[in-house]
């Protein structure tokens, strides 16, 4: 069974229970579900361009305290998939309440997916970093899978990211080189690790995409 | 037509929060939020896990504690409809950012909406009682005037 691995983060400082990931179960049928509420979303926005989310009931995340497994899994990704559930101590589990899954709508973007709860107990709120469409997308069957399937690279680059990590003119770059960049960023970012490769490892796409 | 609300802020350690917000509700807007209440329970049909639907919304005003307001309210009430803006000093006013009106749908209930916030350059959130359904229709003259101004 597929598990989102995301980042995560507890609404105020002041608590002692700090939330830094959030680990959740999306089957194939979960997945097409989210689906079909994004679907929902964007149509609603279509007749109300006010709508910016949809909340619905959802208990599938486990809320977790800093990990250095997990920690070292993530690097410096917001989001990844598992194949296997990784092991988690019980006494790093934050109980939760009124949890959520939220569609959310930004502007004229496409539709992205966030989870939100409260530390049981308390009105402190939890959120997760949000996952795009595709995740689900791949999760759900809809969409060709990686061979690297387990480290999803959900980062976003704009060509302006870019310009600025290479020194050089990206403005210009199509969508499909811009996008098949960040996947190559995100595979070098766990194999070598850290945010300072980037500039390298845009230089050597560009040479091989461009 | 204005709503004052009462307003809870979620965070206790902070200096200045909110305990009312002043809402303008002209007709066409109370029928604009009929509208969505009708889409929330008609979303809560097809999908039994819906709870919320939430659209930017900068139409409160959050306001700080203040005698005028807490007479205007009353004893125990949490909602009064008044036909006038009261009266309000700026230094009450609290700061706002991401403001959202929020639908509601509990189990079987009716939809009802409330408004949420944050105090601006934080992430302390604010949010109201919520307002059902009649005071809305009540707006935009779908339903008979109460014979109190206060709900």
């Amino acid at each position: 069974m597929p598990y989102l691995l995301l980042r995560a983060w507890t609404c105020t400082e002041w608590i002692y229970e700090q939330v830094d990931f959030a680990l959740v179960e999306v089957s194939p049928d979960l997945a097409a579900l989210i689906l079909q509420r994004m679907d929902h979303a964007e149509a609603h926005r279509q007749v109300d361009s006010n709508f910016t989310c949809a909340e619905y009931r959802c208990y599938a995340p486990q809320w977790l305290e800093s990990d250095d497994v997990l920690e070292e899994l993530m690097w410096d990704r917001r989001a990844l998939v598992l194949h296997e559930k990784p092991q988690i101590a019980e006494d790093q589990l934050i109980r939760q309440d009124g949890t959520r899954v939220c569609v959310e709508i930004a502007g004229s973007e496409p539709a992205e997916v966030q989870w939100r709860s409260y530390i049981k107990y308390t009105d402190v709120q939890m959120e997760t970093e949000s996952v795009p469409r595709q995740v689900f997308e791949e999760i759900a069957g809809r969409a060709p899978v990686e061979q690297k399937q387990e480290f999803f690279p959900a980062i976003r680059l704009s060509r302006e990211d870019l310009t600025h990590a290479t020194g050089r003119d990206c403005t210009q770059l199509p969508d499909s080189v811009v996008e098949r960049m960040a996947e190559k960023i995100g595979d070098a970012l766990f194999e070598a690790g850290g945010w300072d490769v980037i500039g390298e490892v845009v230089e050597l796409c560009l040479e091989e995409l461009c | 037509m204005f709503l004052l609300l009462k307003v809870w802020t979620l965070d206790e350690w902070i200096d200045e929060w909110a305990e009312f917000a002043l809402v303008e509700v002209s007709p066409p807007f109370a029928t604009l939020v009929l509208e969505r209440m009708d889409r929330a329970e008609a979303n809560r049909e097809v999908d039994s896990g819906f709870t919320c639907a939430e659209y930017w919304d900068y139409n409160p005003q959050w306001l700080q504690y203040d005698d005028t307001l807490i007479e205007l309210l009353g004893d125990k009430r949490d909602i009064a409809v008044l036909h006038e803006k009261p009266e309000v000093a700026e230094d009450r006013i609290i700061r706002q950012d991401g403001t959202r009106m929020c639908v509601e749908v509990a189990g079987s209930w009716p939809a009802e909406v409330r408004w949420r916030s944050y105090i601006k350059h934080t992430d302390v959130q604010m949010e109201t009682e919520s307002v059902p359904r009649q005071v809305f229709e009540e707006i935009a003259g779908r339903a008979p005037q109460f014979t109190k101004e206060v709900v």
